[in-house]
């Protein structure tokens, strides 16, 4: 601890460095100098302060340092240690998630949908703490089509009709009314048709006027059966779970866009696992967070620790020309300007051939060219121009 | 030397004026070492050093007291460059 009259020489001496060391290191020099134990002086507090610069400042990289390869190895190495089972149940009996290796390729490979897509959906004030209207959002969003809600179908070619008969266990579940599917249904561009019901509240006949063969019929039921009453595209289920003190939303499947407009959805903390959504919705540098995001996600469930800073210069790099590339063959490696460099990674005589009737130059500048020919790289000791004058006598 | 401190990491390039990054000093051990191996005449005086000193412990030693008339060109991503002397930097 520090007496009254030197805190604020403490907040002085920091603000000073505030500059030079990163915010995390001064809250944690502000926080153990106030709460030790015994009492520190003002030139204890002045040690204290320059010993943290000097650890510091020495164990910055060195410039020259191949940190690109120093992250590879970083990520790449706990990776032989990753198993190879894909599924975990993400505190949801029925969501399974792609974790683990799988999962890891399928980030670095930006791919536009993943294996398994998932939100996590927070609600606001008002509607987190009641279950009700907790459940009122996932109904609404949650995509629901007329098979999911019908008990079994005919077709009465006498009179050219297709019979709907609902299951009202289904339409309660839902949160669906028998209105509800007339009017979907009503919407469809089916020709000349007519809804009347059936036997009784729950069946619906749709006869069709100028339906001149069976198998149009038969088109047209699956037409109805497949049509859209309500909910978002892409979101298969909804699940509320508790969390603690709130009511959150689970869902398989995802659609950033949609849900952002629903009512009651916290927006400020809706959570998805979709990279290319989250790119086009909140932009580029949400993916790049969401990228490191994910991989830490993978890593860490595997019990594998890897430096933050390894896994945000992969994103960075996926990230770099304004949209998120993957690393591989049609991205990041797949735009080296070296000929050898590409052509070393996959598909090499097409590289080879190509550059060749092209007349590309190679100009030795990375890596993998250099050891190709068999020059010292320009990283690490090889950057260093040294020229000698001996004195003379 | 006005130039570097207009550049936004001026300050960081003026750290580095006195200092040797392990790469450069790895590359000047060995490429000193090699020369004296190859023959070259020791900077300092012999009868200081041990008697079975290696080329390397040599070449180490010649570094330390900063007698090597060697410099080192650092070049920026910029194109621009900053040429340090090892004499003018301080006893590692």
């Amino acid at each position: 601890m520090i007496l009254d009259t030197d805190k604020e020489y403490l907040e002085k001496k920091l603000e000073e460095i505030s500059s030079i060391l990163p915010e995390g290191i001064i809250n944690k020099l502000k926080n153990s100098i106030s709460n030790y134990p015994a009492q520190i002086s003002k030139e204890e507090i002045d040690k204290i302060i320059e010993l943290t610069l000097r650890d510091y400042s020495s164990s910055l990289i060195h410039p020259g340092e191949a940190a690109g390869v120093v992250a590879a190895q970083s990520i790449g190495e706990p990776g032989t240690q990753m198993t190879l089972r894909t599924f975990h149940y993400a505190g949801v009996r029925e969501l399974n998630v792609t974790l683990g290796l799988p999962r890891l390729i399928e980030i670095v490979d930006a791919r536009k949908i993943p294996s398994t897509p998932m939100m996590t959906i927070y609600l606001t004030d008002e509607f987190k703490s009641d279950k009700e209207k907790a459940l009122s959002v996932a109904r609404k969003i949650e995509y629901t089509r007329v098979e999911s809600v019908v008990d079994s179908t005919s077709i009465d070619i006498n009179s050219m009709a297709v019979v709907i008969h609902l299951d009202p266990k289904m339409l309660q579940d839902k949160g669906v009314e028998v209105e509800d599917v007339t009017k979907a249904i009503k919407k469809l561009k089916l020709g000349e048709f007519e809804i009347q019901q059936g036997e009784d509240e729950f069946t619906l006949n749709i006869i069709f006027q100028n339906m001149d063969s069976v198998t149009g019929l038969f088109k047209a039921r699956e037409k109805i059966l497949s049509t859209k009453i309500k909910g978002l595209k892409g979101i298969r289920r909804a699940i509320v779970k508790k969390n603690g003190e709130e009511y959150v939303i689970i869902t398989d499947g995802s659609n950033l866009d949609g849900v952002l407009g629903i009512k009651g959805v916290d927006v400020s903390r809706v959570e998805t696992n979709n990279l290319h959504e989250v790119e086009v919705t909140l932009g580029l540098e949400a993916g790049r967070e969401l990228i490191a995001k994910e991989i830490k996600k993978v890593l860490d469930e595997q019990g594998l620790d890897v430096d933050a800073r390894h896994i945000e210069l992969v994103s960075d790099i996926m990230t770099r020309t304004g949209d998120i590339r993957q690393i591989g063959r049609h991205g990041v490696t797949g735009e080296k300007t070296s000929v050898f460099a590409r052509a070393a990674f996959e598909v090499t005589v097409k590289h080879l051939l190509d550059a060749a009737a092209r007349g590309d130059v190679e100009e030795f500048k990375g890596v993998v060219e250099n050891i190709i020919i068999g020059q010292p790289i320009k990283l690490g000791t090889g950057m260093v121009e040294l020229s000698m004058k001996p004195a003379t006598r | 030397m006005s130039e570097l401190s207009d550049r936004p990491n001026g300050n960081y390039i003026l750290s580095w004026r006195r200092r040797l990054t392990i790469y450069e000093k790895a590359r000047i051990i060995s490429a000193r070492t090699l020369q004296l191996a190859m023959g070259a005449v020791p900077l300092i005086d012999m009868n200081s050093l041990s008697k079975d000193v290696t080329s390397m412990e040599i070449a180490e030693e010649e570094l330390k007291r900063g007698i090597l008339p060697i410099t080192i060109r650092r070049r920026f991503p910029d194109g621009g460059y900053d040429i340090v002397s090892i004499k003018d930097i301080s006893g590692e």
